[in-house]
């Protein structure tokens, strides 16, 4: 057996602090700075409005105590109306393109634009009219919103706070069920989304069909989110059910790997980089982008552990190359190198995705990244950055419930909901849940996590004979572009895991595939859904009973027993290759399109000279192995095929 | 191509030509001589500063047209023609006007503007093809199979995939329509409307007709007695310009085709010639053609263009060096980048794998062999080219070989991409 020797990821829960800051140093010491300019923007504001007092600097300071003020008083409502859209797109750029400058450019043009036309002709009202009693209207909305938002987000941290005794309580005397070790079999929805999976990584090698396409910035269509997640579930499927015949799933790996380094998948970057950093270099690696950095370097270091392959271990194995033919090259060590490079220059502890938006889920993949290369490479980079990551986490990050802040300005330490994960927090994130590189924290998380999902345990009431007859509600996905089920069929799966109730998650997995299933093949997909939600659900089917987690912090173990070396490849889909004892194999395989009157297995690994039985759907027959333990049997595959292949 | 003391003396009675003119005439003719030069050097120019300014703007675009049709269709005749109008115009109707107005020329090097101005037309069209609009514009074009080869374009395609010895996968190359054209350039470029409209010129098509063997006996004989007559080894494409790739492809082709007795060896020397000389890279890149009269370099050469010719020269030893790969390499790994939605980045693609079976390039070949050649003629020809270069370790065969082996595009395609360990 290959895949089930874990360490254990996490010892004791620790308790959440009775009366946590409301911020951390960093986040202090940048909302204190965004202050002192607001602070400086009224009092210019009011010296303008009350000391000289001219119709333009009044226009002007009103304009500076709130953006369009001055509109208002020089009786231009609409104007003050278009500035209020204009901020809310601005706000909308600042967030989703980097647009730093935007706000403060739309206020200071509201500055501008108030002087210049309080004077001025004027179309509903009598030129140069100026309504004096609106000086305490954009007072009252001023201070009204600081108001507004400083209440809103004490209201929101005194009701966490509130809750945190009995949040102490549960965690004193939570037990956390033990975790499930399925031994899955491929199924046939698992086969269709291999087969499909294969469809897209063998695809010519810039082709991207059968992702989801639009834009690369903040929608569900990121490509690169699309291919790490395909990257991580075959490489899950190479663990857990092929780890005895590597070398096709190795070959659509190293495919979907390489298609990270396509244009269409990074060259948003250099937009991003130019707005928010004022600085042209594409390079997706070198600075910030962890969105991308990050993901990569996890990616890579599943791949190895899957694999054992060390295809990007070599220099420009990973090379981008800008439109204009500059080339950025790279490899798995770089990118790791780059990653800790950016972590130790961050002042917020953790570094931005886009430009001066620092995200936690990012961050924890960036602490996954370097992680995973020290385990499989013998380095200590995730070492020397730990400390400091787990500061900014519990420090800058933290709300008092045990959540972490989904973002944060590394610009003016603000955090909001962004809207891409309920209430903008979360107990834990990463394709792991802090199970590598915080097993503390991670075992807090899974026991706040698991308080948070019991309703779906309650699912396990509907099951009859191990079924669950339930179809879920179709709901966009995060694109907007189509609506599926599979989305919260996988929350109910991941769930359940979580819950450590296998028959309800098999059950979940059943559920899912018949309710989401299309029946077709490439290029269609076998699921009715977007490629995120897929990926998502090709995780989840394939990472048991090894978990990417477990992956990362084992690394690569070679396979023991008979190995399946040459087939042809193309012709065959290897389904299942695994042996449980270390002497025999178990290998289900079945044409990829046409049927097979004849097919030359080849094994590696067989003991010298030993004689073995081959059993294929029940006919059998002998294999002898050589002097090296190599040998050869031949069999028709007119089907889906099962050989046991067993010492005589 | 003239030798190269020919051409210096042919250029420096230009030259001197050119000054005798432009000091006769203030001289001879006074204000209207004045006018009349400023014409001379920008066509046009010397009715602006008058209440003729409209004729002088349709001068100016009479020579740029007539430009256009030089270097497309060798009219060299017809930019004489529109400059000698433009001078003779604006002398009669140049005006007495106060002399001390007048403001002296210090300098004038207008003509070349009109070169500006063609070079801007092309940069903007350039522009237009590399800008994202055009780019989607491009993709839906061929999407729509709204993209056709012209004439010349089907020849070339005809012409590589002979010298890669394969089928072409189109239709035989229909002699009408290649006729019509070849006699439509000779009548506007020569006068030339009697005879064999192939007899002279037109390497791009005789060089296509020869390699798909439609061209024998007495018209093959005269191509290789024009090839042998040219100071460059090759007949010219349009009269007078003899064009970086036809050129090449029509060396390829004779040096294929020849027989053991023919002066091979000298074709290649004065085409290798050509390429070290008028046809030389400056500052990383080629021109696409040379105007042989005078040697003067046209326009500069197409990236793929310049990739196929060196990348050809240099497998038929023709080039000596890997200069023009090490230019050519930073736009071929940016045409990789950019992918194979426009046909001059996958055609350069394509063109790059020609130098990659030439040089030990393994970064740019990974790269480089990234793209899928897949969408336009001339690029899957370029392909086929490069990838039958891979497996033949000479330059060029004599043998003609069958050309009835057409590969597949898609057995290819999957060939190369559904490759295992």
């Amino acid at each position: 057996m290959t895949m089930t020797d874990v360490r254990p990821l996490a010892t004791e829960p620790f308790l959440l602090p009775e009366r946590p800051p409301r911020l951390g140093p960093v986040s202090r010491r940048l909302l204190l700075r965004l202050a002192v300019v607001l602070l400086g923007m009224q009092i210019i504001g009011a010296w303008l409005t009350f000391g000289v007092a001219s119709d333009r600097s009044r226009a002007a300071g009103l304009s500076l105590t709130f953006p369009g003020g001055g509109f208002l008083y020089g009786g231009l409502p609409g104007l003050f109306v278009v500035t209020l859209a204009a901020l809310a797109i601005a706000v909308i750029l600042w967030w989703g393109a980097s647009a730093h400058l935007a706000i403060p450019i739309v206020w200071l043009g509201s500055v501008v634009g108030a002087v210049i036309i309080v004077d001025g002709p004027k179309l509903l009202v009598v030129d140069n009219t100026t309504w004096p009693w609106t000086i305490v209207v954009v007072y009252v909305i001023a201070i009204g919103s600081v108001a507004s938002a400083v209440m809103r987000v004490e209201s929101r941290y005194q009701t966490k706070l509130a809750k945190v005794p009995e949040i102490n309580d549960y965690l004193r005397t939570a037990v956390a069920p033990t975790p499930l070790a399925i031994q899955r079999t491929a199924d046939p929805i698992d086969i269709e989304l291999l087969r499909w999976a294969y469809a897209i990584a063998f695809q010519p090698d810039d082709g991207l069909d059968g992702l989801d396409w639009g834009e690369q910035f903040h929608s569900g269509t990121q490509l690169r989110y699309q291919l790490n997640a395909l990257c991580w579930a075959l490489s899950m499927y190479a663990v857990n059910f092929v780890p005895n015949a590597p070398h096709q799933v190795e070959a659509a790996l190293i495919k979907l790997v390489e298609k990270h380094t396509d244009l269409r998948v990074w060259s948003y970057w250099r937009t991003l980089n130019l707005l928010g950093n004022f600085d042209s270099n594409p390079d997706p690696i070198v600075r910030d982008n962890i969105m991308f950095s990050a993901f990569f370097g996890d990616v890579l270091n599943i791949f190895e552990a899957a694999t054992g392959s060390t295809r990007f271990d070599e220099p420009g194995s990973l090379t981008f190359v800008w439109k204009d033919g500059r080339t950025f090259e790279y490899d798995h060590h770089s990118i790791a190198a780059a990653v800790e490079k950016n972590f130790q220059r961050s002042k917020l502890g953790f570094f931005p995705c886009e430009p001066g938006w620092s995200f936690t889920v990012c961050n924890i993949m960036g602490a996954q990244s370097l992680r995973g290369h020290d385990t499989i490479h013998g380095t200590n980079a995730w070492d020397r950055v730990q400390r400091r990551f787990a500061e900014t986490l519990d420090n800058e990050y933290y709300t008092p419930d045990g959540s972490y802040a989904h973002i944060r300005s590394s610009h003016v330490g603000l955090s909001w909901d962004t809207g891409e994960v309920p209430g903008g927090h979360y107990f834990a994130q990463g394709s792991n849940r802090f199970a590598d590189i915080l097993p503390r924290h991670a075992k807090r998380a899974a026991a706040l996590d698991r308080r948070s999902a019991a309703k779906v345990g309650d699912l396990s009431k509907l099951l009859k004979d191990g079924r669950l007859d339930l179809e879920l509600p179709l709901e966009l996905e995060r694109h907007r572009a189509a609506r599926s089920a599979l989305g919260k069929w996988n929350g109910i799966i991941g769930g359940s895991r979580m819950l450590a109730e296998a028959d309800l998650f098999a059950a979940a997995i059943d559920a899912s595939a018949r309710q989401c299933a299309t029946g077709e093949r490439w290029p269609s997909a076998p699921l009715k859904a977007g490629v995120p939600a897929i990926g998502g659900n090709m995780i989840l089917r394939w990472s048991n009973p090894m978990t990417t987690g477990q992956l990362n912090v084992r690394g690569y173990r070679p396979p023991t027993g008979p190995v399946l070396d040459s087939e042809p490849w193309d012709d065959l889909l290897v389904v299942e290759a695994r042996s449980f004892d270390g002497a025999s194999l178990h290998l289900r395989v079945e044409p990829m399109d046409a049927l097979l009157e004849r097919v030359e297995l080849k094994f590696r690994q067989l003991t010298p000279d030993a004689a073995y039985t081959v059993i294929a759907n029940g006919s059998v027959g002998q294999l002898t192995a050589d002097t090296s333990g190599y040998g050869t049997y031949v069999a028709p595959v007119l089907g889906p095929t099962t050989f046991e292949v067993r010492p005589s | 191509m003239e030798g190269s003391a020919a051409i210096r003396v042919r250029r420096l009675c230009s030259l001197l030509a050119v000054c005798v003119v432009v000091v006769a005439l203030p001289k001879g003719f006074g204000h209207r001589g004045v006018h009349a030069v400023r014409s001379l050097l920008f066509p046009g120019a010397g009715l602006y500063d008058h209440r003729n300014g409209l004729l002088g703007a349709t001068f100016t675009v009479a020579a740029i047209a007539a430009t256009i049709l030089w270097i497309r269709w060798g009219m060299d005749w017809l930019v004489g023609v529109v400059v000698l109008a433009s001078m003779v115009t604006a002398g009669a109707l140049a005006y007495v006007d106060d002399p001390t107005r007048l403001t002296h020329v210090a300098a004038a090097h207008e003509f070349p503007l009109v070169i500006l101005v063609m070079g801007a037309l092309s940069s903007m069209r350039l522009a237009w093809r590399r800008s994202t609009l055009g780019r989607w514009h491009a993709a839906r074009a061929r999407s729509l199979g709204r993209v056709e080869l012209s004439l010349i374009d089907q020849c070339r395609v005809v012409s590589i995939n002979g010298i890669a010895e394969v089928g072409t996968g189109l239709a035989p190359l229909e002699l009408r329509p290649l006729v019509r054209r070849c006699r439509r350039v000779g009548i506007a470029a020569r006068g030339r409307c009697t005879g064999d409209p192939m007899r002279a010129d037109h390497a791009h098509v005789r060089t296509a007709l020869l390699l798909s063997g439609q061209l024998q006996g007495k018209d093959l004989a005269q191509f290789r007695a024009d090839a042998s007559q040219a100071h460059a080894g090759v007949p010219a494409s349009e009269p007078g310009w003899v064009r970086l790739l036809d050129g090449t492809l029509a060396a390829c082709a004779l040096q294929m085709t020849g027989e053991p007795a023919l002066n091979d060896a000298l074709l290649g020397a004065r085409w290798s010639a050509a390429l070290h000389g008028p046809l030389a890279l400056r500052h990383g890149h080629r021109p696409a053609a040379v105007w042989t009269p005078l040697a003067v370099r046209g326009p500069r050469s197409s990236a793929w263009e310049h990739a196929t010719a060196t990348g050809l020269a240099r497998r038929a030893g023709w080039l000596h060096n890997d200069d023009d790969w090490h230019a050519l390499r930073k736009r071929a790994l940016a045409a990789a980048a950019r992918g194979n939605c426009v046909a001059d980045d996958e055609r350069l693609v394509a063109a790059s794998r020609i130098w990659l079976a030439c040089v030990d390039d393994e970064p740019a070949s990974r790269i480089l062999g990234r793209v899928t050649i897949i969408n336009d003629p001339i690029a899957v020809a370029l392909d086929t080219l490069a990838d039958s270069f891979k497996l033949k370790p000479t330059p060029f065969s004599s043998n003609r070989g069958n050309r009835n082996g057409l590969v597949s595009r898609d057995s290819r395609t999957l060939q190369s991409t559904r490759r295992t360990p």
